[in-house]
This record gives C-alpha cells, sequence and structure tokens, in this order.
C-alpha cells in the first residue's frame, strides 16, 4: 500500500496534536493532579468499602469465635506454671491431669515430700 | 502456613485460608486498580476537558468515571477496564452535555449565565509547574487552545474517536467498546475528524 502526500500530512498532523496533547498533560498544575489523586482515593475507597461488606455474614460470629479461641489458646499455652520443690516448672495441663486422675487425692498432700524423695533415690542411683 | 495458624487456633485449615486470601486478593485488587487509575486519570481530565471546556467539570466527570468503574466493574479482568473506563467517562461527558443544553434553553436568555468561559477561577492555579520556559510554555499553551477550540468544533462522536485513538492510543476494536457502536464506525469517525482538523487547523500543523 502507498501512503499518498494526504496521508502523510494526516500522519504528521496526528503525531503534532498528541505531542501537544502529551506535554498539555504532562504539565498539569498541582491543584489538578492533587484533585485527581483525591477522586482516585475515593474510587479505591469505594472497592474497600464494597469488599468489606460483601463478606459473608457468617463470617463475622464464626471470626469472633476464631479469634477468642486464639487468644485463649496462646494464653493457655505460655501462660507461666506452677513451680514444686525441686525447681520443676509445672504446666497448668500436668495440674488438670491431677485433678483429672482417680488418684487419692490423701496421697497427693505430701506430694513434695515425695518428690524430694525421688529427687535423693535419682541422686544415690546417679552416684552408685 | 494455613495449617501451623489453624492448629494454633484449633480452626480448620480451610476457613483460615479463605479469610486470609481474601484479605490479600482485595489488596491486590485495589493495588491494581490503583496503578491502572493513576495511569489514565490525566488523560481522561484533559479529554474531558476538551470537551466540557471547564476544568472543574471535567474533575468531576472522572471522579465519577472512576467511582463507577470501582463499583461496578473492579471484578472484571484488567484488560477491560480501559476500554470500559472511557466508555463510562464518555456516556458522563453526554450526559452533562445534555443537561447544559437543556440549562442553556431554560436560562440562557438571562444575562450572564451560565458561560463557558473555561479561565474564570483563580488565574494562579492554572499556571503550570514545568521546567519550560516562558516563550515554550506560551507557545505550548496557544497551540493546545487551537487544539481544544478545533476539537471542540467537531461533532461528539468524532471528538470520541479522535481523542481515544490519538490521545489514548486505544486500538479500533477498544474504542468501538468505548463508544458502543461498530468498528466500521469508528473508522468513519475517526477519518472525518482528521479531514475536519486538517481543514481547522491548517498547514501548519
Amino acid at each position: 500500500m502507498v501512503n499518498t502526500p494526504e496521508d502523510k500530512n494526516n500522519g504528521a498532523l496526528e503525531q503534532r496534536t498528541r505531542d501537544v496533547f502529551d506535554q498539555q498533560t504532562a504539565s498539569l498544575d498541582a491543584h489538578t493532579l492533587s484533585r485527581l489523586n483525591q477522586a482516585r482515593q475515593a474510587a479505591l475507597n469505594v472497592v474497600r468499602k464494597e469488599k468489606t461488606a460483601a463478606m459473608p455474614r457468617w463470617l463475622m460470629p464464626a471470626g469472633s469465635v476464631a479469634a477468642l479461641a486464639l487468644v485463649a489458646t496462646m494464653a493457655f499455652r505460655f501462660m507461666p506454671g506452677t513451680i514444686n520443690s525441686s525447681g520443676q516448672a509445672l504446666s497448668p495441663l500436668e495440674d488438670m491431669e491431677i485433678i483429672a486422675s482417680n488418684e487419692d487425692i490423701d496421697l497427693l498432700q505430701d506430694v513434695d515430700f515425695y518428690d524430694s524423695l525421688d529427687n535423693v533415690d535419682a541422686g544415690e542411683n546417679g552416684a552408685g | 502456613m494455613f495449617d501451623t495458624l489453624a492448629q494454633s487456633a484449633s480452626l480448620p485449615a480451610s476457613y483460615v485460608a479463605v479469610v486470609v486470601c481474601g484479605e490479600e486478593q482485595t489488596l491486590d485488587q485495589i493495588q491494581t486498580l490503583n496503578k491502572f487509575l493513576a495511569s489514565v486519570e490525566k488523560r481522561a481530565f484533559q479529554i474531558a476537558r476538551v470537551s466540557v471546556r471547564d476544568a472543574d467539570e471535567a474533575l468531576d466527570i472522572v471522579q465519577d468515571a472512576m467511582i463507577k468503574l470501582a463499583r461496578r466493574y473492579a471484578d472484571r479482568p484488567e484488560e477491560e477496564w480501559r476500554p470500559l473506563f472511557y466508555r463510562i467517562l464518555n456516556n458522563r461527558i453526554r450526559d452533562w452535555q445534555r443537561r447544559r443544553m437543556v440549562r442553556n434553553k431554560l436560562f440562557g436568555w438571562l444575562p450572564g449565565n451560565f458561560t463557558d468561559n473555561e479561565e474564570s477561577g483563580d488565574p494562579y492555579e492554572a499556571v503550570p509547574e514545568t521546567g519550560h520556559g516562558p516563550s515554550e510554555q506560551l507557545m505550548l499553551k496557544s497551540a493546545m487552545v487551537t487544539l481544544q477550540t478545533a476539537l471542540h468544533e467537531l461533532p461528539a462522536r468524532q471528538q470520541q474517536a479522535f481523542c481515544l485513538r490519538n490521545f489514548e492510543g486505544l486500538d479500533v476494536a477498544q474504542t468501538a467498546t468505548a463508544m458502543g457502536c461498530s468498528e466500521g464506525s469508528v473508522k468513519t469517525h475517526y477519518s472525518r475528524a482528521v479531514h475536519t482538523l486538517r481543514e481547522k487547523l491548517g498547514d501548519a500543523w
């Protein structure tokens, strides 16, 4: 296909108008740029709000329960346990095991004594 | 990661995955939309200003178009956003022009009302902040005013076709989507626009 002089003129016109338009676009004043930025943020806020509103309703209570469960689990895991007479840390879970077991609770009243006795035995065995 | 989180909270892993992935997807989508809008906002404003010849009205029109795109089409594929955005923009411009026409018919006989004077307002706000020298700025301003006048005198469809094809760089198919017409119509409008501008702007262009 051969370009006619008219095509060439039109091509030059298109290029020239594009250049002027681009230069004018690049030199927009600060006030206009600021307004455009505000307009863009307003549009993005619409998306944010709609996405939040679009979250399924069942997620709200389920999310609350999940958060509570998470907090409770973390607190239970990292809560400092009691320390027995030999300086060993007892986790709250171990306490629960003792309370829930079928052992006679009277035997547990002198638990510190039996515990120190165990340590003495262990020391003698280790030395022997 | 979801397994670890789910184990620590005694929750099903799928539940945690849905919540976390949903938030990440939303953030990604917002970032992508932000980039897209930032890439078109200046040209859209210029195109709207050529049509309505009022900077404040043009800004309002661009904002409306952005909000409508975000509200209605944010979930569409990114490739579809550009023609959709310009379609919304063109519809907004057309609505504005219709309202303006009606208003002028109703109140046009009143003295001093509803002029097309774009230069009203604080003149210092319109001073461009560029590195161009005064003479270059003057030439650019003069060239842009000449171009805006010539474009404004084009029929609306020719003006749209020329702006979208030449300034925004849309191809024929995208322009057809944006204008809501056939590709053949786009070619016809564009060709006539170039011909008319050639006559109006003369050989200096």
